[in-house]
């Protein structure tokens, strides 16, 4: 196949479900059944494809998967799907069968709640019953970048042959779940498919843009499908408003500017296909140029380096005793504050490293990793010596993440290496190796040589790689450190690759350390330097970094300076005279009820603060939004002031130790997406004290009943909206009084009363997280 | 555009008189704005009676209603409506809800009056077309319209390829800012009744009659 891409310009069929219903498809049946029903249809469309010219047909079972097609026979419309495209091949005598799959048809993980593996697992099955019979894959119409990572993954792993990917985008060059066009091309290149583009979507007129932004990032065989042109219904049928000849000619400009596969999607047919045929009649595909491209991605965000960026390294244990017991206890929700905080201090990258002693460091690594990317769309930098908790952090990553990372010891870079090519992640290679950290500029160079041949040499590309040439403490060694920018600069000069340095080491043990690495910063960025490791949070590191990227001219008109560094406000706030804590919280005055809490704990205890002011004032407004003078709104706004205030303790105390002791599991029952009325009775409890666990929403009724049980929660709380969801409530409430002796189950939602609840067996309902915080009170827990 | 504040106030049940949340559901809906992604779609179809419930002829959609029969009655088209605001704002409601409780509440509330008033728009168009009569808009899952046309409504006008909308097995719809409804059109003046009428929240619902308090 490979070969056939790089001698002609190929040829793919049109549109199927616009043929089908040519042929009398009705609008709300399955077209895939037809495989079945009537195959001489769809082998008739087959053959008027091959007739018009096109080198490779699709496969009619675009939506014949374990879910979209959960009640019709998906495997046998599969089997039968293939059978009728060979046939068509082997009696016209040349094409190619490509099997064709959709997207899965339920959403996946963090917004749905179909996971990663699941998904992989549903595309596996597809990929079994076809490998033996077709002669390459296609994964066509893709709106999530990890559903279909997913699919290239179940494609590469369970078969030799080449597979091509194409998503769907709209004006915007987003698909719907929002992936950027080049961190698709990004990650596919990386994941190295054969070919990838883009289908569906809009007319070819309208592909312009992004046909230019393909031709000059991507570095395979483009392919481009699009429909025939925007859709309006006419008479009760969709049609599409570009002719057969308009479509031709477009396709032939797109292909003399370098797209070198081609086909039509909706609203095309054989004489779209014939007609483009004839005018790409003689063209070669273009050799291309692409200049090489240092690039990431997440699901919704593509990051080029080619200008300085931030790693924030807050989500690793190393010298950190909060994230050491978050780890241990798997307290997602302090990874994601950790993640949301760095964020927003302006880290364009985040790593993640989960090494603690006595844990399984790959399943965290996973739980790390879904928790980060469920709260921001950075792309991640997997940081690990474990090769097993690498390739699990690469793997459940969306997008292109970096490795960090391998040295210049052969095992480790046996280990690693076939990873990053797998996965077509950036890899960061430390100089250093077995014999330690060298000590002149050219053992350094010499080590970063090895590590930049071996990985080329299994085929990683050069601007994936980034070299560390390792801080060490100017107050330990102080001639290393200019050697380090020196080394710095002449490996970047030397071998075109990028470089990165964890930046605060240079400090350790001297005073006024922030001092020391923000200057340093500023220094190694002059050296070249592409990518910083550091704590965003700190202010000093920002402001170095912003003002560098404004004297270097990186910040264009200083635009991100004046926004971040415009308004310095120094002066902290004063404290009020007039306001009591309880006052702040009553009145959701957080950064005043913050400031005086903290000047409260140099004289008390915080345990005594929360027991003295926080509850009462929370109460207060409990009794106020009971009778109807204050609302939902405040009844939050003061929740989130006291949850300022109790974090504020907490750092106090070094742990969670606010707990009343009290876990309680809460979760919106399958099926139901809407749990925006959970959470409000989450930051309601949470300030009183109770453990909560947050199982998120449509959450399967054995992981209510697994976590109940694991955790030893004696209260669960269940949220339903809908009325076809209620039934679900019910199962779930049923599962947990058959498995947990003693439970006692809280409904609440809008479908919910009091008289239901007792229907479905629930010991209370609560109509508001008020009623549930007073007869929570009441229980004998 | 503007957004209408007292309707976002009703939906989250506030009844105060503070500018600060005024200017706070203004901000909020500032990034709402800024982040959706809205999409629409309007299948205008001549109907036929099947069984005797109305069929949308275009769609091959059987509307199996007493309520829609009585509300529709004698109309001559049905309008089919979609809307959705996109994922982003699904995925920024949650993001909220981990960093900001306040500002996720005031989000969903914001996000489904903005996604209400894309679909005034559409209704608008489509009024303004067909120059007849029209009743009041009519989803699935109102009165004794099953939720489950709501699968078959999707896949019919081809929300899931042009809209990027998935119902769930529940039928229940994601990206959750979207909308489906039914408005029937008719040449002749007549009075459409309203859905409150038949409802079974009547007289209890705060939201369209604003009797329970």
């Amino acid at each position: 196949m490979k070969e056939l891409f790089a001698k002609k310009v190929v040829v793919l069929d049109g549109a199927m479900g616009t043929m089908l219903i040519g042929a009398g498809l009705k609008v709300g049946e399955k077209p895939e059944m037809l495989n079945i029903t009537d195959p001489q249809i769809v082998y008739n469309i087959h053959k008027a494809y091959l007739k018009s010219g096109a080198d490779i047909i699709y496969t009619n079972t675009f939506g014949a998967n374990a879910v979209k097609m959960k009640n019709y026979p998906y495997r046998e419309v599969i089997e039968k799907g293939i059978e009728i495209a060979k046939r068509a091949v082997n009696d016209f005598g040349y094409g190619y069968v490509a099997l064709d799959m959709g997207s899965i048809g339920e959403l996946l993980e963090p917004i749905g709640s179909l996971t990663f593996d699941r998904a992989y697992e549903i595309y596996k099955e597809i990929v079994l019953i076809a490998k033996n019979e077709v002669d390459l894959f296609v994964v066509e119409t893709m709106s999530d970048l990890y559903e279909l990572k997913a699919a290239v993954l179940a494609v590469k792993e369970n078969s030799d042959k080449p597979i091509i990917t194409t998503m769907s985008f709209d004006e915007s060059k987003r698909t719907f779940a929002g992936c950027p066009l080049l961190a698709m091309v990004a990650t596919m290149e990386g994941l190295g498919v054969d070919a990838l583009g883009v289908n569906c979507s809009l007319g070819p007129k309208q592909l312009g843009s992004i046909v230019d932004e393909l031709v000059a990032k991507c570095n395979m065989p483009i392919v481009l499908k699009p429909n025939a042109g925007l859709p309006f219904i006419r008479n009760g049928v969709t049609e599409y408003d570009v002719s057969a000849e308009e479509f031709a000619q477009v396709m032939a400009d797109y292909v003399k500017r370098g797209v070198s596969i081609v086909g039509g999607c909706c609203g095309t047919d054989d004489k779209f296909i014939a007609a483009m045929v004839d005018k790409i009649k003689g063209l070669k595909p273009i050799k291309r140029e692409v200049a090489p491209v240092s690039s990431l991605a997440s699901g919704t965000r593509y990051l080029e380096i080619d200008s300085p960026k931030i790693i924030g390294e807050r989500i690793n244990p190393t010298g950190k005793k909060l994230m050491k017991e978050a780890i241990a206890k798997k307290d997602i929700a302090y990874f994601e504050n950790q993640a949301v905080e760095q964020m927003q201090a302006g880290a364009d990258i985040l790593d993640i490293n989960m090494g603690i002693p006595n844990i399984d460091e790959a399943e965290m690594m996973k739980i790390a990793v879904k928790a980060v990317q469920s709260v921001t769309d950075l792309p991640l930098q997997i940081d690990s010596s474990d090769p097993l908790a690498v390739e699990t952090g690469v793997r459940y990553a969306n997008g292109k993440v970096i490795i960090n990372s391998v040295n210049g010891d052969d095992e480790v870079l046996d280990n690693i290496l076939p990873i990053a090519k797998k996965y077509g992640a950036m890899l960061l290679g430390l100089t250093i190796d077995k014999n330690g950290v060298p000590k002149s500029v050219e053992e350094r160079v010499r080590i970063a040589e090895k590590i930049i041949n071996k990985a080329t040499k299994i085929g990683i590309k050069k601007e994936n790689l980034i070299i560390d040439c390792l801080t060490l403490t100017v107050g330990g060694e102080q001639d290393q450190a200019i050697k380090t920018l020196q080394a710095l600069k002449l490996i970047k000069e030397k071998f075109g690759v990028k470089t990165v340095l964890g930046v605060s080491n240079i400090s350790f043990g001297l005073p006024s350390r922030q001092i020391v690495n923000s200057h340093f910063l500023t220094m190694a960025l002059s050296f070249g330097l592409d990518l910083a490791i550091i704590n965003p949070n700190i202010t000093e590191m920002m402001q170095s970094f912003r003002v560098f990227n404004l004297i270097s001219g990186v910040d264009e008109n200083g635009k991100d300076f004046i926004k971040h560094c415009g308004v310095i406000n120094n002066a902290t706030e004063i404290v009020g005279t007039e306001y009591s804590l309880q006052d702040c919280i009553i009145k959701s005055l957080k950064a005043k009820a913050v400031s005086i809490v903290q000047n409260m704990l140099k004289n008390q205890n915080g345990l005594d603060i929360i027991e003295k002011d926080v509850i009462p004032a929370l109460d207060y407004i409990g009794d106020m939004y009971e009778q109807g003078k204050l609302f939902l709104p405040q009844l939050i706004s003061s929740a989130d002031c006291a949850k300022a205030v109790c974090d504020t303790i907490k750092l106090t105390l070094g742990g969670s130790s606010l707990d009343n002791g009290t876990k309680i599991v809460l979760a919106t029952v399958q099926g139901d997406v809407h749990d925006i009325g959970k959470n409000i009775v989450k930051t309601v409890l949470q300030n009183y004290g109770y453990n909560i666990i947050d199982l998120g929403k449509d959450v399967q009724i054995e992981k209510v009943v697994q976590t109940a049980k694991e955790e030893n929660a004696k209260i669960v709380g269940l949220s339903a909206l809908m009325t076809t969801t209620v039934k679900n409530m019910e199962k779930t409430i049923k599962a947990l009084k058959k498995n947990i002796d003693g439970v006692i189950v809280f409904v609440g939602g809008a479908v919910l009363n009091e008289e239901i609840a007792l229907q479905i067996g629930a010991d209370y309902y609560s109509k508001d997280p008020r009623q549930m915080v007073k007869i929570l009170g009441q229980l004998d827990i | 555009m503007y957004i209408d504040k007292r309707t976002v106030k009703k939906y989250l049940n506030y009844k105060g008189l503070d500018s600060d949340f005024d200017s706070l559901i203004g901000d909020v809906f500032l990034e709402v704005k800024s982040i959706s992604n809205p999409k629409k779609l309007c299948v205008l179809s001549d109907v036929s009676k099947e069984n005797g419930f109305y069929k949308i002829n275009k769609l091959n959609l059987l509307l199996k209603s007493q309520d829609i029969n009585n509300l529709f009655d004698d109309c001559e088209s049905i309008a089919t409506l979609v809307v959705t605001l996109g994922l982003a704002i699904d995925k920024k409601i949650d993001f909220y809800a981990k960093v900001d409780m306040m500002r996720s509440l005031v989000m969903d509330a914001v996000a489904s009056v903005y996604a209400e008033s894309i679909l005034d728009e559409l209704e608008t168009e489509i009024t303004a077309q067909t120059n007849l009569y029209k009743t009041m808009r009519f989803s699935p899952g109102y009165g004794d319209l099953d939720i489950s046309l709501q699968k078959d409504l999707i896949e019919a006008v081809g929300a899931s390829k042009y809209l990027g909308i998935i119902v769930n097995e529940n039928y229940l719809m994601t990206p959750l800012k979207s909308i489906t409804a039914f408005i029937g059109f008719s040449s002749k003046k007549q009075l459409f009744g309203s859905i409150c009428l038949t409802c079974p929240q009547k007289g209890k619902c705060s939201v369209k009659c604003g009797k329970a308090e």
